[in-house]
């Protein structure tokens, strides 16, 4: 039906509807993500019932690759999930994962181990106690190292590399932090794992204190009486700890035939001011057949700015893709565009660029990646993020700090690198940057 | 494919834990056999002598620590060169009961587990409760 703009009907219910929806969009900034938290026996549980049949269930251990011992064995460990545990094979819980109808994933990051299960609402205490199972006692046998875990390690390893991307997140990384978060995320070939690294890992980092449980789809007392349930035996343990980052930058050439990309940036601790930075810098189409109207949009797709956060540190880049005459001018643009920053932020380029960050911050915590987020941001700090912080912190950067971090970007040494046929890829001081 | 083997070994066990008067009648006879048998002078082990041509010991061969498995290698070669010479070894260098363990044993028994429960995974039928 199509009401004239003039009716007074139309008025009052257009005025209502701003008016409500106003008032609910405060009211959801102001409630938080949805989290009820608890601590049951020393291990932090946070818990999101949402309404539907499927649940989700994440174990996030502070085992990340930047807290390896051994090179490679942070690796190791994650590919151990699921494996062999005195109560029931590796086969066992793979079987009786189809038959119940579930999935279960393990993944590595640089910060954390996350384990994650989801399942038919009614199957929680299954999948609770095996996912507390592989947790708190996996076999760790040699023989699954050598037979199993091994070649998947290798598999890992050759999959990145076919990824010009990761290959130059990995180098970046290096070129950035050198220890710690600059680690390889995967075992390299060169890395000699033996199964008493794995075990001696497993037993400094699967304990309770380097633990939160996450979940959506289920309410806090049912989490809670599972945890006291099959997690109370668990070792207790002291929380993994690594020294701070520190930036040092520096280009870094990877000759690759996965595809060409230059990529640059700095890190420094985690600042909203990045995150509205990226954000008006932008790049990254958020609508079909269009590249969107930031600054990089010139580039028509070829580059975008980043924000990729670690717990105490984040790192902002801007990545250039496509053949080498095109990173080139790609890469030019991007130094163009913080130029423009640098000679100030219109207001409403920083609106605009508050509201994409605002929308960025916040999507990253939903869903089930968003989950093991949620997980990472609460076991590094110790409580589920506000959204309401979030956005007041992302509300109150100022056009000048987004103004001085591009220049800051601008004369300061970033880090780079430029994978594929290196020959031909411009170096970063030769788009103006220092390395 | 083990079956001889391993049905021996569990016999042997089920006899000393279960009957122990036939215990007491076999167990002289056990030592009569390894003796007739003479594996031991030629430095074997009992389950060096376990047949290898099939896929389940192969696997619980490559299962042994690397220095069990060195050591069976050398012990077999010494054995085939014995054999060749038509000699046994110097007396005091006969294997001693001590000496004679089950090390392929644990882990041909695992090997033949897994294979089972897979077997079972892979023929079970649901049935719906």
């Amino acid at each position: 039906m199509l009401v004239s703009p003039t009716s007074a009907c139309f008025r009052r219910a257009a005025s209502s509807s701003v008016r409500t929806t106003t008032s609910r969009s405060l009211a959801t900034a102001a409630a938080d993500l949805g989290f009820e938290t608890s601590t049951v026996d020393g291990i932090k549980i946070a818990t999101k019932d949402i309404a539907g049949p499927i649940t989700t269930l994440s174990f996030v251990i502070k085992a990340g690759s930047r807290y390896a011992t051994v090179p490679g064995v942070a690796h190791a460990l994650q590919r151990f999930a699921y494996q062999n545990t005195p109560k029931r094979s590796g086969l066992r819980l793979t079987r009786e994962t189809e038959l119940l109808g579930g999935s279960l994933t393990s993944v590595l990051t640089r910060d954390s181990i996350v384990l994650t299960a989801r399942f038919l609402k009614d199957d929680l205490p299954y999948f609770f106690e095996a996912l507390s199972d592989v947790f708190a006692q996996p076999t760790l046998a040699r023989h699954e190292l050598a037979e199993i875990v091994a070649p998947l390690l290798k598999l890992d390893a050759k999959l990145a590399d076919a990824e010009a991307a990761f290959v130059a997140s990995e180098a970046i990384n290096s070129a950035a932090y050198r220890k710690g978060l600059g680690l390889p995320l995967y075992a390299q070939a060169t890395d000699s794992i033996s199964i008493d690294n794995v075990r001696s890992y497993k037993d400094a980092a699967y304990t309770k204190s380097n633990l939160v449980i996450v979940a959506s789809g289920t309410d806090i007392n049912t989490l809670s009486d599972l945890v006291s349930t099959y997690l109370e035996t668990a070792p207790a343990g002291t929380a993994s700890t690594t020294n701070a980052s520190t930036f040092y930058g520096g280009e870094l050439r990877i000759p690759s035939t996965a595809g060409n990309l230059l990529t640059f940036g700095v890190a420094a601790e985690p600042s909203p001011t990045f995150n509205v930075l990226a954000s008006v810098l932008g790049g990254a189409s958020s609508i079909k057949w269009s590249y969107g109207a930031s600054l990089l949009s010139a580039t028509a797709g070829k580059a975008y700015a980043k924000v990729t956060p670690y717990s105490g540190s984040s790192l902002l880049t801007v990545t250039a893709t496509g053949s080498p005459a095109e990173i080139k001018s790609a890469g030019a643009a991007a130094v163009d565009a913080l130029k423009t920053v640098a000679t100030g932020v219109s207001p409403e380029i920083l609106k605009k660029g508050i509201a994409g960050a605002k929308f960025d911050a916040l999507s990253a915590l939903e869903g089930a990646a968003g989950l093991a987020s949620v997980g990472e941001i609460l076991l590094s700090s110790g409580s589920v993020p506000a959204a309401a912080k979030i956005i007041s912190e992302i509300e109150s950067v100022t056009a000048d700090s987004v103004k001085s971090l591009a220049e800051k970007i601008l004369s300061e040494k970033v880090a780079a690198a430029a994978v594929g046929k290196v020959s031909e890829l411009p170096y970063v001081d030769e788009l103006g940057l220092k390395a | 494919m083990t079956g001889s083997y391993l049905r021996t070994y569990f016999l042997a066990k089920y006899i000393t834990s279960n009957a122990p008067a036939l215990a007491k009648l076999v167990t002289p006879l056990q030592g009569f056999m390894i003796e007739t048998n003479g594996y031991r002078k030629m430095g074997l082990r009992y389950d060096d002598l376990i047949a290898e041509e099939n896929p389940i010991v192969q696997k619980a061969i490559n299962r042994l620590p690397l220095k069990e498995y060195y050591d069976r290698n050398f012990r077999i070669r010494r054995a085939h060169q014995l054999s060749l010479m038509h000699q046994l070894l110097p007396k005091d260098e006969y294997l001693s009961a001590e000496e004679d363990v089950r090390y392929l044993t644990p882990y041909i028994l695992e090997v033949e587990a897994e294979m089972k429960e897979r077997e079972y995974f892979d023929n079970m039928t649901v049935v719906k409760k």
